[in-house]
């Protein structure tokens, strides 16, 4: 996240870089989204994948050691691929430029992880496999396929290979997992962890469980088929950007049947929203979810999308998903565990009010200068005048940017802020107690349940 | 294997996965769900998974199910419109090469006679209209400023300003224009292991007494500035537009003026190349630059 | 059978959970990818011939530095961006591109028609101080460059060879020679050869590209 900001503000001050290769743009940029994904996203989702699997299977983690194995080998992987990032490894697709050693560590490291988690799934003394577990599974199973197919390449020196598809090819197979390496891993993933600490933080069912297996397999089917979408009018067949378009534009439905289920499951519990704060962040990361689903499928319509592309547009997007979804549901559970998992109470509750704050409103501007940016962009690009000639050089379009560009350091800035408050307030929490271990619950049915306080 | 396998496995899997996402939603809402056991909290049956982790039995709001419903009839229907379903073209025949090849016909019509009288027009009179000239200018943004500057005065020490007296290539509109069209490229060799260290002193020293408008005639280097140097920059100095030798007899430097950047010059040469623009730029365009780039000099 | 019956059914069991996850996500690449793989469509153009070594390397300093995360290289059949940047882009024109490189963004501007606009003296200068020749470009600058030898790891030959390997035209005798070809050059040698050779494809239709 600091890389971000940091990247922000190159391109407001583009010589802070002060001529150091590894403090380059292009560099740089590629350590904040690998870390942002694989750093931050998949840790997340790894650690409160274990957390719950253990919660709602009602045993221990199959083969606890392989767990600290994928937590630790995750962390060493994360650190080498950052490094290697910065020496300019690059295998030149975006969010796979991890070159292949790392990709190799990856590989290995997730199939621990899918062990690990479907060994714990399969000792579980709770029959039916509650539906948070669904979507960890998802991740699990459809990272991994994108993973595999995506990286394949001829090394060539252990810092350098080719892929093995080429051209218009290479584009279909690079958006296929771009778009769910951070599409499917960010909100599919995400879903998970929203499906276990929502009901349980709000205290209430999970509102209809026929809407989350709709939600399930709709979500699962229709989400792999949207990557097209990030190459409308670009040299692949019109067919594949076609069904790209149309199953991105179902794929609303979805999405938004889970923040239905979500919404009404909370509506059940409101004088909580007042006074939790880890509900709090869930359910406005809800909306954030609910924003960045709605336009996911509006940039995907061929003719919004001629607009939107190559914008700052779509960095407004990833990141009304990213801080806004991600990082916000993320700290709502970090809220609820941090707590729980040393025994404790929060050190400071104000710290976290002002961290809420930090959060929407740096969201907000983030979002809000990217759109003003990205849009009169897209038009600016495509406008002409008179003779029919361009009513505006590209020289003049990037200047203009400045403003949004400034802004948008200021939202970084202020999000970040509220992160490092959250660290700082954990730190308090936590400082002089003893990590505590994950109680398992017994196994009960509906009538032995103790009365919810 | 023959595309048509592979479009009728296109247009089948699409078509019956997109059946199956219809039917496992209306199922999933308009079945009964035999074991759920409703209790007064809407939980759907017995089963806890964590203390207070259970699942509810609400049915699924019927909007959402009209809206999913919606979404695929108007996705079939487009798909049997636009091409989707493999070779299957669909029945508009819409595609993204047929939409640019009618949007540049369009625009030939609407933009084309103006464009053509732009052609036509003497340059006194394009030079008079302002909306032109301010066409031009941008024009003049957009291609030519990143070497020549915004303002045309040249940069970098490498690119040369074209507001002032001197064209290297000649300053008549013909030149201007063949400048734009078909790029120049000069290249003044290096000579030092010609000169040798004290000739090329005595070389540096009779360009700076040009500059200075001195009489060169009686340096003992001057025969060897005939045998080298004439041929481009002339006999006296003043250059030669048609071989893009500039004039030495001034105070305008491309490459720098003091000692040092001349003497460089000398020693190593320089080998300053304009890309040409005639595949970038149609008449119209180039007519507008020469335009704005003669007015602007004045 | 029923949908909640059947997924009851998936959900008590989760070898056939991770059946049906594994069956109903891989559907979308079943469409969207298989069929190209099995089947070869995409030739090259007449004008698309595999990078010379200089430029092979150029393009992976290109990769390494991240440009792409910038500049996109794709113009679109888009009137407006006709008219920027001329012919839209080709299929044909990317089959020796391992990576493709056509971007999600442009921060600055489009590069796949940016050869021969520029002399290689400018991109020189605009690489190493990007601000010399653009006063408003946001651009890194890249010092660098000058300062290290293209082919530093002595590995052209590997490069080339693993491209032949996945069905590139080079022949031995032009593998061979490749060390001795880019020996004298810098990156920044490279790294323009290789942008100078993103030209305009002539051989594609012109009545789509030229207005």
């Amino acid at each position: 996240m600091t890389a971000g900001v940091y990247i922000a503000l190159e391109l407001v001050i583009p010589t802070i870089d002060f001529g150091q290769e590894w403090l380059s743009y292009g560099r740089l940029r590629t350590l904040h989204t690998n870390g942002v994904i694989f750093g931050f996203g998949v840790t997340a989702l790894m650690g409160t994948a274990f957390y719950s699997v253990q919660r709602t299977c009602h045993v221990e983690l199959f083969s606890p050691r392989l767990a600290w194995f994928c937590i630790i080998a995750w962390q060493f992987t994360v650190l080498a691929g950052g490094i290697s990032l910065l020496a300019g490894w690059n295998a030149g697709k975006e969010y796979a430029e991890l070159e292949w050693p790392i990709d190799i560590l990856i590989a290995v490291v997730w199939v621990c992880f899918g062990v690990v988690f479907f060994g714990t799934i399969a000792k579980r003394r709770v029959k039916p496999i509650y539906v948070s577990n669904w979507f960890y599974g998802a991740l699990i199973i459809v990272i991994a396929m994108l993973h595999i197919v995506n990286s394949l390449a001829i090394p060539v020196t252990i810092s350098k290979s080719y892929s093995l598809f080429a051209g218009a090819q290479d584009a279909v197979v690079q958006w296929w997992y771009g778009h769910n390496a951070v599409g499917f891993l960010l909100t599919g993933g995400f879903l998970g962890m929203l499906y276990y600490f929502l009901p349980k933080q709000a205290d209430r069912p999970i509102w209809s469980y026929r809407l989350s297996i709709i939600a399930f397999w709709a979500f699962t089917y229709s989400y792999i088929w949207a990557g097209p979408h990030h190459l409308h009018y670009n040299a692949i067949p019109d067919w594949v950007q076609t069904l790209g378009m149309v199953m991105s534009i179902i794929l609303l439905a979805p999405s938004w049947a889970t923040m239905v289920n979500a919404v009404m499951t909370v509506s059940g519990a409101p004088q909580k929203l007042k006074t939790d704060h880890s509900l709090k962040f869930i359910v406005l990361a809800l909306a954030f979810y609910g924003l960045a689903t709605f336009e996911g499928p509006m940039m995907a319509i061929k003719s919004v999308n001629a607009v939107s592309h190559f914008t700052d547009w779509t960095v407004g997007h990833v990141h009304s998903g990213a801080l806004g979804w991600n990082a916000l549901i993320t700290f709502g559970t970090f809220y609820f565990l941090v707590p729980r998992l040393f025994n404790t109470q929060l050190y400071s509750k104000r710290l976290a009010d002002i961290h809420f704050w930090l959060a929407i409103s740096g969201t907000m501007l983030y979002v809000l200068s990217m759109w003003g940016a990205g849009i009169s962009q897209g038009l600016l690009w495509l406008s002409l005048g008179d003779l029919g000639e361009l009513s505006y050089g590209f020289r003049e379009i990037m200047a203009s940017m400045q403003p949004y560009y400034i802004l948008r350091v200021i939202a970084g800035v202020v999000f970040l802020s509220g992160a490092v408050l959250m660290f700082y307030n954990f730190f308090l929490t936590i400082a002089g107690r003893k990590t505590a271990t994950v109680q398992i619950p017994q196994p009960m049915s509906a009538s032995e349940r103790p009365v919810a306080s | 294997m023959p595309f048509e396998f592979w479009s009728w496995w296109i247009a089948i899997l699409t078509l019956a996965s997109l059946a199956g996402l219809g039917w496992v939603t209306y199922s999933a809402y308009f079945s009964a769900d035999r074991r759920a056991k409703p209790d007064e909290e809407g939980a759907q049956s017995d089963t806890v998974w964590d203390q207070n982790l259970r699942e509810g039995s609400r049915p699924a709001p019927l909007w959402w199910f009209w809206l999913l419903l919606g979404l695929l009839v108007a996705s079939v229907i487009y798909l049997m419109l636009y091409p989707g379903l493999g070779v299957f073209q669909g029945a508009l025949n819409w595609s993204s090469d047929h939409r640019l090849s009618n949007r540049l016909m369009q625009y030939d019509m609407t933009f084309g006679p103006k464009r053509e009288a732009i052609v036509a027009m003497d340059y006194a009179e394009l030079q008079a209209d302002e909306d032109y000239m301010k066409i031009a200018e941008r024009l003049f943004g957009e291609h030519c400023a990143a070497c020549h500057g915004r303002e045309a005065l040249g940069q970098a020490n490498r690119f040369p300003n074209l507001t002032d007296s001197e064209w290297i290539w000649g300053g008549t509109i013909g030149d201007i224009e063949k400048t734009i069209r078909e790029g120049r490229t000069a290249s003044m060799a290096g000579w030092e292991d010609t000169l040798g260290d004290r000739e090329l002193e005595l070389m540096t020293d009779l360009v700076v007494d040009l500059n200075r408008g001195e009489s060169i005639d009686d340096l003992p280097i001057k025969p060897m500035y005939d045998l080298i140097c004439a041929s481009c920059h002339a006999a006296d100095g003043t250059g030669n537009t048609a071989l893009g030798g500039p004039d030495l007899t001034n105070d305008i430097h491309l490459y720098g003026g003091d000692r040092a950047s001349i003497k460089f010059t000398i020693a190593k040469g320089r080998f300053g190349e304009m890309p040409a623009f005639e595949r970038l730029l149609d008449d119209t365009e180039i007519k507008l630059l020469v335009a704005w780039i003669v007015k602007n000099r004045e | 059978m029923n949908a909640i019956d059947l997924h009851r059914k998936l959900e008590e069991n989760a070898g056939l959970l991770i059946f049906g996850i594994l069956f109903v996500s891989a559907i979308g690449g079943l469409v969207q990818i298989l069929p190209s793989i099995f089947q070869d469509t995409v030739e090259p153009t007449a004008e698309t011939r595999p990078y010379t070594a200089a430029e092979l390397l150029g393009r992976d300093i290109y990769i390494r530095e991240g440009c792409s995360t910038c500049h996109s290289q794709q113009v679109r059949p888009l009137l407006a961006e006709v008219i920027r940047y001329e012919a839209p882009a080709h299929a044909g024109e990317s089959v020796y591109d391992r990576p493709f490189l056509w971007g999600s963004k442009r921060t600055g501007p489009d590069l796949s028609r940016v050869g021969e606009k520029y002399s290689d003296e400018w991109q020189r200068i605009h690489l190493l101080d990007p601000r010399a020749v653009v006063p408003q470009s946001i651009m890194p600058a890249y010092p660098w460059l000058k300062r290290k030898r293209a082919n530093s790891g002595n590995d052209i030959h590997l490069r080339m060879r693993a491209l032949k390997r996945l069905g590139h035209p080079y022949t031995e005798e032009e593998i061979a020679q490749a060390p001795e070809d880019v020996a004298g050059l810098t990156e920044l040698d490279a790294l323009v050869a290789y942008l100078q050779s993103l030209k305009i494809d002539t051989s594609v239709d012109p009545s789509e590209g030229d207005h």
